[in-house]
Order: structure tokens, then sequence, then C-alpha cells
């Protein structure tokens, strides 16, 4: 005989227990804050619109002071270099006989430039030899060493004349000269044996060197 | 003074001078241009003078070679050495001389024999410290002064 288990009696449901008390503010509060402490370490995450702005500028360039001497030593990474111009030279100088030479001194930088210039001279014949500055004109040399008349002159503005130079650079031109950017001007130089020279200097030998000393306007 | 006083004396003037105001900087370019080699020349003497005789011996041709020719001083001394004239200064590229024994300016000379010197010169100031000589016989006849290459 089976067993007919009675039937269960579904136990009635019963409705949700309401506890009857009402939400409190110091509940509201408490859940507010929660809400903005779980926020606060993730930040950013509310969009806003922005817009910024930049200036920016063209190129600055430094300006160069760049001083040619015959269209040689041009750029300044050949700044202070050294030309040495073999056709301003006399060989077998008689007491009286001179050489002349002229050259440009441009200014191959981008702001104009002002320059004097030093000069130096070295061997035993330096003592005798007279050197004269002209600028604005060109050398003209006429003669012959066989007459022994070999002469050198300069057209032009003298800027200093007949002084010596020795061992130690000298200001041979103090008053400076000024040169526009992409200007030059012609400089003319004599070199002299003087009339009165010892008897004793013949057969030596001396070379002269002169700085063109250019600076930037303004200094 | 000690040296650590002399130490931070030097250390403040090289702050001081450091510190100065206005020590803008300047561009500068500073070139140089060399000249070539200017040589004095060297007066050299002619090497030996040559002596032609004329055929009446009214005059000697004196005639030299020399390099660089820059130019001749010609002079005669008299017999013992002591006393010269100048004959002549010749100028570069001029190596010859003709001694006329009529000229006024011989008639300084002594008779006999007496010597030639030709040196070397050059700007009026430069001669050489060699010379070359050559000897000649002066001497007086019928027919006036002569000269003759000794």
């Amino acid at each position: 005989m089976s067993r007919h288990a009675a039937p269960r009696r579904r136990a009635p449901r019963r409705a949700p227990r309401r506890s009857g008390r009402s939400t409190t503010p110091f509940t509201v509060v408490a859940l507010v804050g929660l809400a903005v402490f779980l926020l606060m370490p993730t930040g950013g995450t509310f969009a806003f619109w922005s817009d910024e702005g930049t200036m920016r500028s063209a190129d600055f360039s430094a300006g160069s002071v760049d001083v040619s001497l015959d269209g040689n030593l041009v750029g300044t990474a050949a700044n202070g270099g050294t030309w040495t111009q073999n056709s301003f030279a006399l060989a077998a100088m008689l007491p009286g006989e001179s050489k002349a030479v002229s050259f440009a001194v441009g200014n191959a930088g981008t702001t104009g430039l002002t320059y004097a210039i030093r000069g130096s001279a070295t061997g035993a014949l330096a003592p005798a030899l007279r050197f004269s500055v002209y600028v604005g004109g060109t050398a003209t040399n006429t003669g012959t060493a066989a007459s022994g008349n070999r002469t050198g002159t300069c057209a032009g503005t003298a800027l200093a004349q007949n002084f010596t130079l020795g061992g130690v650079e000298n200001e041979v031109v103090s008053q400076r000269r000024t040169i526009g950017a992409g200007a030059s001007e012609t400089v003319c130089v004599i070199a002299k044996l003087d009339s009165a020279a010892d008897n004793s200097l013949q057969g030596t030998t001396g070379t002269a060197s002169f700085v063109l000393d250019g600076r930037q306007v303004g200094v | 003074m000690r040296r650590a006083t002399l130490v931070v004396l030097a250390v403040l003037g090289a702050w001081a001078v450091v510190s100065v105001p206005g020590t803008t900087a300047a561009f500068t370019d500073a070139p140089t241009t060399k000249t070539g080699t200017f040589a004095a020349a060297t007066i050299s003497a002619p090497s030996s003078i040559g002596c032609t005789n004329e055929l009446n011996h009214d005059y000697v041709d004196l005639a030299w070679t020399a390099s660089p020719n820059t130019g001749y001083r010609v002079t005669l001394w008299d017999a013992n050495n002591t006393d010269y004239v100048t004959l002549a200064v010749l100028p570069a590229g001029t190596s010859s001389y003709r001694l006329d024994a009529d000229a006024a300016t011989q008639y300084w000379m002594d008779l006999g024999y007496q010597t030639v010197y030709v040196r070397g010169v050059a700007g009026g100031n430069w001669i050489s410290n060699n010379y070359a000589t050559r000897r000649i016989n002066h001497h007086y006849d019928l027919w006036g002064y002569n000269a003759i290459c000794a």
C-alpha cells in the first residue's frame, strides 16, 4: 500500500516586511558622502569643455660680423683667418723703392660693421720699411728693378702715412670705418724702403701683417 | 700677507671683474692679411774690369760685369792710394766707363800709374763692400795727356 503523503500546505506568502520606519536624513547624508567618496579616487570622470591657444614666434637669428678681404675669408667659420697677399712683395729692393697693393675690405655679414687696422712686421728689414694706408683708391706700380726706380702709389684718401711696424701689433688706423652689410671699400697699402736705409741692411728681408679689426656697429 | 688672505683677495677680485655691469658681448671678426716678403738688394761688385786702349791713347775703355747691376761708382786714386776723385756715378744697368785722359777732371791725376776703383752702388746710399780695380798709366807727352792700360 502506497503511502500517500499528505499534501503539504504551502505556506502563505508573506508580504514583504515593512519596517514601518522611514529613511533618516542621516542615512541620506551618509549615502551621498559614500558616493562622493567612491567617485573621488577616479577623478576627472566628468568631461568638461576647454580650449587653449599657442602664440608661436617667427625665427630669431643671430646677426653676423664677417670681414672679407678681396673676397677671401668669407663666412663666419673663417673668422679671424689669415690671407696672404703674395703679390704684395718686392725682391732686391733699393733705398727709396716701393710697392703698392690694393684690396677690397668687404662686409660679408648680415649687420653693419666698423673696422680699424692694426699692423706688425718682422725681419731685419722691417725697421727700414715705411708703410702708408689709403682708402678709396687703387694701387699703381711703375719702374723696373734694372733701373732701381720701382715706385708704388695709391689713389684715394690717406689714413696713415710713412709709419713703421714692429714685432708687436700697433694700431695704425684708429678712426674706425663703417661698412654696411654687403658693401665693401678699397684699401690701398704702400711699403717703401726708406731712402736713408742703412748700408748694412743689404740682403735682409721683412714681412708685415695687417689685422682688419671688425666689430658690429654700435659698439 | 698670509697666503690664505691672498687667495681670498684674488677670488674677490675675480668676482668683482666678472660682476662688472655693461659687459654685453659684441660680435667681431678680425682677419689678417699678410704681405709677401720684401727683400733688400745685395749690391755686388764687378768681378773684373776689362781695359781697352784707344789707338792714340787719348782714352781707355773700362768695362765689367756684375749681377745685380744696380749702378756703380768709378773713382780714381792717386799714385799713393791716399786720395781720390770720383769720375762718375753710373746708373743701374750701365757697366762701362771711358776714362778720357784729356778730360778736365783728369788733370787732377798724378802722372804715372794710378788705380781705378769700381764699386756697386744703389739708391745713392748703398755701396758694395767689395770692389774691383784696374791700373792705368797716365802720362804726358807731345800730344798731351795719355792713358794706357797697365
